[in-house]
């Protein structure tokens, strides 16, 4: 006979109850953040650190992911001789998926383990008890600030990466067929719409929320001292991770009903 | 202890809303795109074909060039043709026709197949549900490589005339190549067209010559000028031509006159000179017969010497007795005539 203390079992309540501190999580981020006193200096330095310390990682990543994905479309369209339409279908491709995605990924590693391991560590160190104790809002200056700026910086970070990716696709695209920057450009943003632009700026936003979200709420919810820590990091970026590809099928299938 | 179990019941109940709640978002925005077009009425239609070439259910079915339905079944026939079922949204139904044909062709040159409806006459009644559409004359990919291989013998003929006559051209055969290749056939048509440019600049000459003329024409106190805009002028004119005219006719009549006096004279003439040249005539005997001259001459001045004697006798007569008074009378009556 089922214990009468659980409605299902243990573990699945027990994920349930997660799923419910997730959501009660969110709704306080959002009370907080728009309640007086926001901690403008901190989300300023929030953002100067997560894009600081991505931004050499997503340079890379950028301009090898355009130039090899040229390279990789190349024997595709060499097959029906439309490698002109090259630039024009790898462009597509960066603006609505590959620049956002590729930047959330590499911030879901870089910028969610540390917010995750930071505020892990603050919480098993008793320091967010302290600020509550001398009435410093905690979730106001640790998580509000983080989040938003997560929020704000990972578009950014993203129009940067595509622009890499850009000067990757051009290198390849200039090696293979002598095209100059100019027919490049023509070419390349030919069939760019303002939604592809207006797709790329709501999935950036998206993936930074999440990415903010969950390493604030893994860290803050984190236990049993340095392990707790280390799982809080792992689990932020894990969860971030696959929150975003659950997102982007999600919005891809919005943004679809207004092409 | 109690109030905590309880206190995680609910929270695992709410949990459980939060997940059923995202799971209702997420099954309504992946099936909302396809259900937009789940309300739209529509109507079957089906078509037989013999190849289909690669139509598979939920391709798209095409009228004038507008998405209109799609495939919604593919099944063989006993008599190994294929059969496809397709749907057509009930707002374009009275736009296709009975008489309309159906065809599988491409979205594109390497698109997806698609079913394309086509034609249709205006006053055949549209189409309705279970329709069996007739099937187009399929275009297959044989039969477009044939026609393609017809235009390429086509092209292959037509280079093969155009590198004959560049051949010829060189060698300097027909008209081009000697143009090209002969340097008098060259000079003499740079002769003419110099010639052409020459006329061509004294015709650019008269032109402006007739410009200026026309231009002086056209201004006003120039004597044409007032020929033309001045209207008191134009009786007086009229008058003139007409004077002229019966001018003309009177120095015709006279002219004709003249001519038939030309003529007379000139019959006259003939005549003379027929008498003349005649010796048998009395004047061409007075003519050439010496004899005759010579008695004519001897007549004459027998007459002379007879005339002579005449005037004496006639002086003598007028001293006569008996003529004297006759003689008087008349030198009377002729005084009397002068006075």
């Amino acid at each position: 006979m089922r214990s009468r203390q659980h409605l299902f079992s243990p573990k699945i309540d027990n994920w349930l109850i997660g799923f419910k501190d997730g959501a009660d999580f969110v709704v306080m981020f959002f009370k907080e953040t728009f309640s007086r006193d926001f901690e403008f200096k901190e989300f300023v330095n929030q953002c100067y650190r997560i894009g600081n310390s991505s931004l050499l990682l997503i340079s890379l990543t950028g301009f090898v992911t355009g130039f090899v994905f040229t390279k990789q479309s190349r024997p595709s369209l060499e097959t029906f001789g439309a490698t002109s339409w090259l630039p024009s279908l790898v462009t597509i491709a960066i603006i609505r998926a590959l620049a956002p995605l590729v930047t959330s990924l590499i911030c879901a590693g870089k910028v969610g383990s540390s917010i995750g391991a930071e505020l892990g560590s603050m919480k098993v160190t008793e320091q967010i008890d302290a600020m509550e104790v001398s009435a410093v809002n905690p979730v106001r200056f640790l998580v509000v600030t983080r989040v938003l700026a997560s929020t704000v910086t990972i578009p950014l970070l993203s129009f940067y990466c595509a622009l890499m990716a850009m000067a990757g696709v051009f290198l390849n695209v200039s090696n293979s067929e002598d095209t100059s920057f100019s027919a490049f450009l023509e070419q390349a943003f030919n069939n760019i719409i303002f939604l592809d632009l207006w797709t790329a700026i709501i999935k950036a936003v998206s993936y930074g929320f999440t990415i903010g979200i969950v390493g604030c709420y893994k860290g803050y919810n984190a236990s049993n001292g340095t392990l707790g820590v280390g799982k809080a990091a792992n689990a932020s970026v894990v969860m971030s991770m696959f929150l975003i590809f659950i997102e982007e099928v999600f919005i891809v299938q919005v943004t679809n009903w207004f092409r | 202890m109690a109030n905590q179990e309880s206190s995680q019941r609910i929270s695992a109940k709410v949990g459980l809303f939060v997940v059923i709640g995202i799971a209702i978002l997420a099954a309504s925005i992946l099936t909302l795109g396809t259900m937009r077009k789940s309300f739209i009425t529509r109507i079957d239609a089906n078509a037989t074909f013999v190849n289909v070439n690669g139509l598979t259910k939920g391709n798209n079915v095409w009228f004038s060039g507008v998405k209109v339905g799609t495939v919604r079944e593919i099944t063989f026939t006993p008599d190994s043709k294929v059969r496809v079922v397709f749907s057509i949204e009930e707002e374009s139904q009275k736009f296709i026709k009975k008489d309309a044909l159906v065809r599988v062709s491409s979205d594109g040159l390497i698109g997806n197949p698609i079913i394309l409806i086509s034609g249709g006459s205006p006053n055949v009644p549209m189409i309705e549900n279970g329709h069996e559409f007739r099937i187009e004359k399929e275009e297959s990919t044989q039969e477009m490589m044939k026609t393609l291989q017809a235009n390429n013998k086509n092209i292959l003929s037509i280079t093969e005339d155009l590198k004959s006559l560049t051949a010829d051209i060189r060698a300097g055969q027909g008209s081009i190549g000697k143009l090209m290749k002969d340097n008098v056939m060259y000079e003499n048509l740079t002769k003419s067209l110099a010639t052409v440019e020459a006329a061509t600049k004294d015709l650019k000459q008269g032109a402006s010559g007739l410009a200026t003329l026309a231009n002086k024409l056209n201004t006003e106190g120039n004597f044409v000028n007032s020929l033309a805009t001045d209207k008191e002028i134009y009786p007086t004119i009229k008058n003139t031509i007409s004077t002229l005219q019966t001018t003309s006719d009177n120095l015709k009549q006279t002219s004709l006159a003249a001519k038939q006096m030309v003529d007379n004279l000139e019959q006259t003439s003939k005549t003379i000179n027929k008498m003349t040249t005649n010796t048998g005539s009395p004047v061409g005997v007075l003519l050439h017969d010496e004899k005759t001259a010579n008695n004519i001459k001897q007549t004459i001045s027998n007459l002379e010497s007879s005339s002579s004697k005449l005037d004496q006798n006639m002086d003598a007569l007028k001293h006569n007795i008996f003529f004297r008074r006759y003689f008087k009378k008349k030198t009377k009556e002729q005084q009397a005539k002068k006075e």
